[in-house]
């Protein structure tokens, strides 16, 4: 028993039940925005006339805009919460891609920021990146509690209602989609309730009565009730929004009332049950009354001078068969749980967690570089953006895609050119390929697939040209710079050539050319590129002479070539970096910041030249990952 | 975003509106029958259709509308309290906001659009005027007096519908409709009681009852019509005029509630 209540994590139960009961309360909002005929009362989804939502001030919440705008409130507070509880309940490795899909948010929000000041919806993925970035880092060293799809349906379902809340804004309430509104909420209802039944200390201990006392009769009953209301509450949907099926709800009525009596029946032979059977009943009975008397006061759809209680009637209605929901759920999943042991339960808090046999999605993912390819993207984006704005989003997006893929699938095939070399190196021997988890031909049947596809989407969607430049930086990488790492010391400064190039992709993809500001861009990250990779050289240096790689801290081991060459590129790349001014393309408030981070990022690599420390070496080394990002911010901030 | 999408709405169906306009005019060309006649509205060899919509029976009371949901418009309420005006009875028994129009007998005619602008108001938190036509062309201006937030949502079936924000006082929007629909129901949502109807109709023959509860039909072509009366809580009424060259007909309308 003390085993199993490890796992159990008192404040994750109660954040579960948190998100659940304000997942009623959102029902409740929901509800009273029908009631109130307010569905419509904001015209404009993510804002609120025009405003941010969050800031909306309480002064213009007059008339139906208190609940349209109250709902959205709630949903949005509700969003957060199935969020914070989806990274909570995610395993570790998904946490990080929470940070890094928070990072790209809020980058991404920023940027969007300088591109249309004036838009202030920006501030949503802002929000989204600090929350992503926040939950991810909070919950990052946790046990994975092995609950984490049933997270991230929680959070894919909330994004799903969102935008079907969004659709009945946009498309002025259609009644299919106020109808799939009102049922997907409740659906979304029930996955908050059997995450907080998962997250609990009883669920996640051996059942205590034994599968002998919960009759099967119990357990398809409490599903058959659940199936029940559902049809009830589909059709008190239809019955408010398109004002039909009122004889399916009340013979749904009729048909819930006998299958309550009848899991009565079964339920109060058994303790556990019956506290659950009684509540039910109570509501029941309300629930039939309000029904009643709301059919009585029920006006048409378009009547629009309403009393008090034709408001208020059907709004607790709903809500009490929200509540006959919920309590008939759980009984459900009670049943369930007595009866199964291979129910959803937390997972055991053990070291082997981590590293636990990686599935073969996850070694395929690993193999393309995901970090690289996201360095990628974001310098692609940049000369996207730099060349053309944010215009065209889907072309943005296709053009990311097939640069991803290719970047992605040229990764994959220098992984296999280099998985024996790799395997001697301390840094690089637990890649999927040493370790024997992906055999070399599946590896270099991945990568070739990944860069076709990559390049025919580019062909296809983007352009020619970028199809074209993508290629090239494929080729110069995996078929060039790959090889000749063991060749000679020149190999850095001729894979800087393909990692220089995907901004000029970006600005292809854009613009169709290759202009002057896009050579800036080249010669910006191919001079960056030396300081990165002389202090990953100077850091690994051992491990590269012992796989026989020519890098120049082996070929002169004081490093005084390196140095010497890094400071040569280290000044090169102030030099350039304020080109982009000099042509005209950003303004002053870049000359100066490039100007001050070239020098920062000059000092720290002669600080390294000095000390020669492998501490100093991953300074430099950080200097230069936030150096680029910073970089391009200024960019962004000051294109003219 | 919404914009965007609606605009998109908009092109597709003026396409698609247009293609099925096309169509049946070429048919038609080459069917025999003949194509259809631009009308000039002549002050001569002009027939009137004129007449009353008479109320029959008890008037229902004005209910008293609640308007305590926006301390603007309770404010602009406190001394003479806003009333239900769905049935306004005339203190000569005549009946308020009836769209009289004519519904049939203009035959193929094509009748040019005014260049002046329609306005629907919305003031104290009402909507001015409360039943109005418009010609199918005309372009109509839609406008906010008050110092509170509206929504402009027009709940059109056969036009396109929209629901755009008011916010600020003194904002304006225009709109012209392209096809006709009799009624076109306008609503705010912030405010519920807020309702207008707008009748659309491919030709200037039409008037609403005010409060002397008279109508005029005026500058029409001899022939014989199917003027229909409508009324948002009575529903509509219809009766057959034949009026000659240069005549005037009077007519009249009776609504009861039922």
């Amino acid at each position: 028993m003390e085993i199993q209540s490890q796992r159990y994590h008192p404040w994750l139960h109660r954040f579960a039940c948190l998100t659940a009961v304000a997942t009623f309360f959102l029902l409740i909002a929901g509800a009273s925005v029908t009631s109130n005929r307010a569905g419509l009362a904001v015209p404009d989804w993510l804002t609120a006339y025009g405003e941010f939502l969050l800031t909306f001030p309480r002064t213009k919440w007059v008339g139906g805009i208190f609940y349209e705008h109250g709902h959205r409130l709630i949903a949005y507070t509700v969003g957060a919460l199935t969020a914070i509880l989806a990274i909570w309940l995610a395993p570790k490795k998904a946490r990080v891609g929470f940070i890094i899909f928070g990072a790209v948010m809020l980058l991404g929000s920023l940027a969007a920021k300088f591109a249309r000041p004036e838009d202030s919806r920006y501030l949503h993925g802002v929000i989204v990146g600090v929350l992503c970035i926040g939950a991810g880092l909070v919950f990052l060293r946790r046990p994975a509690t092995g609950l984490g799809w049933w997270g991230f349906a929680a959070l894919l379902a909330v994004l799903a209602q969102a935008t079907l809340g969004g659709l009945t804004v946009v498309m002025m309430l259609p009644p299919e989609v106020s109808i799939a509104h009102a049922c997907f909420a409740k659906a979304f209802f029930c996955l908050t309730i059997a995450i907080a039944f998962f997250t609990s200390r009883r669920w996640n201990e051996t059942p205590r009565e034994s599968s002998a006392t919960t009759s099967a009769w119990l357990q398809r009953l409490a599903w058959g009730l659940v199936a029940a209301v559902f049809v009830q509450l589909f059709f008190g949907a239809t019955l408010r929004h398109a004002e039909a099926g009122e004889w399916c709800h009340i013979i749904g009525a009729g048909l819930v009332t006998a299958l309550t009596i009848a899991l009565c029946v079964v339920a109060f032979r058994q303790r556990m049950f019956r506290a659950g059977a009684a509540s039910l009943v109570a509501l029941l009975a309300a629930q039939i009354t309000l029904g009643i008397i709301t059919l009585v006061v029920r006006v048409p759809k378009s009547e629009r001078l309403l009393d008090p209680i034709q408001i208020y009637l059907p709004t607790i209605h709903h809500a009490v068969g929200a509540l006959i929901l919920a309590v008939s759920f759980s009984i459900a999943l009670l049943a369930f749980r007595s009866r199964r042991s291979n129910a959803p339960t937390l997972q055991r808090s053990s070291a082997s967690s981590s590293t636990d046999a990686r599935s073969a999605f996850a070694a395929y993912f690993e193999l393309t570089k995901p970090r690289i390819v996201l360095m990628v993207l974001i310098t692609a984006a940049l000369g996207y953006v730099l060349g053309g704005g944010f215009q065209n989003l889907p072309l943005l997006f296709a053009a990311l895609l097939g640069i991803g893929l290719t970047t992605g699938g040229s990764a994959v095939l220098n992984n296999y050119l280099e998985r024996e070399v790799d395997a001697k190196m301390e840094r690089t021997k637990n890649r999927a390929l040493p370790l024997g988890l992906i055999a070399p031909s599946s590896a270099l049947s991945f990568g070739i697939a990944l860069v076709l596809v990559g390049v025919l989407v580019l062909a296809l969607f983007v352009n020619l040209l970028t199809a074209f430049l993508v290629l090239l930086a494929a080729f110069l990488y995996a078929i060039v710079y790959t090889p000749m790492k063991r060749l000679t010391w020149m190999n850095t400064t001729f894979g800087a050539i393909p990692g220089a190039l995907p901004p000029m992709c970006g600005w292809a993809a854009a613009t169709g050319r290759v202009d002057a500001g896009a050579w800036v861009l080249f010669a910006i990250l191919f001079a960056w590129q030396h300081p990165h990779f002389f202090a990953i050289a100077w850091m690994f240096r051992d491990d590269y002479r012992n796989a026989g790689f020519k890098m120049l801290p082996v070929v002169d081991s004081s490093g005084r070539r390196m140095f010497r060459q890094n400071a040569f590129f280290s000044l090169l790349l102030i030099g350039l970096s304020v080109l982009p001014t000099t042509i005209g393309m950003t303004g002053q408030i870049y000359f100066y910041g490039a100007l001050a981070l070239g020098a920062g990022f000059f000092a720290v690599g002669m600080w390294m030249a000095v000390s020669k420390t492998h501490h100093d070496a991953r300074r430099l080394l950080k200097a230069s990952v936030l150096y680029l990002p910073l970089l391009c911010g200024l960019m962004m901030f000051d294109k003219l | 975003m919404k914009t965007n999408i609606l605009l998109l709405v908009c092109a597709a169906i003026l396409v698609g509106c247009g293609k099925s306009d096309d169509k049946p005019q070429q048919l038609n060309n080459t069917g025999g029958t003949p194509p259809p006649v631009d009308e000039p509205v002549t002050e001569t060899r002009a027939s009137v259709i004129t007449g009353t919509v008479v109320f029959k029976g008890a008037a229902p009371a004005a209910r008293r509308i609640n308007v305590s949901a926006d301390p603007y418009c309770l404010e602009h309420h406190k001394e003479k309290p806003l009333m239900s005006e769905d049935v306004v009875v005339n203190d000569n028994g005549t009946l308020r906001n009836v769209f009289v129009y004519v519904k049939n007998g203009l035959g193929n005619r094509r009748f040019a659009a005014p260049r002046q602008a329609v306005v629907l108001d919305q003031v104290d938190c009402v909507y001015v005027p409360r039943v109005l036509g418009v010609q199918v062309g005309q372009p109509m201006e839609i406008r906010n007096s008050d110092d509170t937030l509206h929504n402009v949502h027009c709940a059109a079936n056969t036009n396109l519908p929209f629901n755009e924000a008011q916010p600020l006082k003194g904002m304006k929007k225009n709109h012209t409709f392209t096809r006709p629909e009799v009624m076109v129901f306008f609503k705010c949502d912030v405010h519920p009681w807020m309702g207008a109807y707008v009748g659309v109709v491919p030709h200037p023959y039409f008037g609403v009852t005010g409060d002397d509860g008279g109508f005029s039909l005026k500058n029409l072509p001899a022939g014989e019509y199917t003027i229909e009366a409508w009324h948002e809580k009575y529903g509509t009424q219809t009766q057959k005029v034949k009026v000659g060259e240069g005549e005037t007909q009077t007519i009249e309308f009776t609504f009861e509630p039922k």
